[in-house]
């Protein structure tokens, strides 16, 4: 076999080693396994949001209601509004999954905040108005 | 040397065919997957399951519609709404247990496989006869 030959066959074998190796590569390029869970999680902000507001407290009327009632002190299934954010953290608890972090929060006139998100890659849903003065918040993240 | 070469490219060619058949079933998992967290955003708003009142459709589900709801044709997954609060007897629902039982089964298509992945999302659910709404979570459980 001449030098001539063999030179070529070396450089057959590098372009064959360049295209083994890209298609090994190509699926890890591609793949984007959180974006997917990050998805999941900011679906899961937005409805539970919603679920939690139109949930019923008592007959004819929602959490929704009660957060606005509670603005002017005057709640209708609760003796008192101090433990709206007691049946608020129970209904979260019960839904979500033990390793996700929450935080629910209304600002306004009366300012309700439950659980804590301690750690750094949350998802928010989007605000939601209740009023013109207050708005509520659901942040998740996963432990 | 033209042997040696052979015999290397022969095992580097069955090691690609190889990666490619794992490679194509994770894709086949992963399209899988996608189309679950699709049904998972689209199923709650699917006239199936949504509660409407004289053509108002609401952001929640009729657990009455659940009781005689059978989807069909959605690929080896497990699809079912549990009531999560109040909390309930832990039943399946029929015309026979509901409203006192937690569990709606939707859709069901079981593949012998260790390979599955169970997603879920709050889904508030209406029950017409009490004028309630309560929480729970539709879940999918999509088997590889």
């Amino acid at each position: 076999m001449g030098k001539g030959q063999l030179e070529s066959l070396g450089l057959v074998l590098i372009v064959l080693l360049l295209a083994v190796l890209l298609v090994f590569s190509l699926p890890f390029l591609l793949k984007d396994d959180n974006q997917k869970e990050d998805n999941i999680l900011r679906l899961k902000a937005d409805a539970l949001r919603n679920v939690l507001l139109q949930a019923s407290l008592c007959p004819g009327v929602a959490i929704k209601e009660e957060i606005l009632n509670c603005e002017f002190d005057n709640p209708r299934c609760l003796d008192n509004c101090d433990q709206l954010e007691s049946k608020i953290g129970e209904m979260i608890k019960t839904t979500l999954e033990p390793n996700l972090i929450y935080e629910f929060r209304v600002d306004g006139k009366s300012i309700i905040q439950i659980g804590n998100d301690s750690c750094l890659n949350t998802f928010s849903s989007a605000s939601q108005p209740l009023s013109d003065s207050s708005k509520v918040f659901l942040i998740l993240c996963e432990k | 040397m033209i042997l040696i070469f052979t015999v290397i490219f022969g095992i580097v060619l069955f090691g690609i065919y190889r990666y490619n058949i794992n490679s194509i079933q994770d894709i086949q998992n992963d399209l899988e997957e996608s189309k679950s967290v699709s049904l998972l955003s689209q199923l709650p708003m699917s006239p199936y399951l949504q509660y409407s009142e004289l053509s108002d459709e609401k952001e929640m589900v009729d657990t009455l519609k659940l009781l005689n709801l059978e989807l069909e044709n959605l690929g080896f997954r497990t699809i079912e709404v549990k009531q999560t609060y109040p909390k309930v007897n832990d039943l399946n629902c029929s015309k026979e247990t509901y409203p006192n039982c937690d569990t709606y089964g939707i859709y069901s298509k079981v593949k012998a496989s260790q390979d599955k992945k169970i997603i879920s999302i709050p889904v508030s659910l209406y029950f017409p006869l009490t004028q309630e709404t309560k929480i729970g979570n539709l879940v999918i459980t999509t088997y590889g």
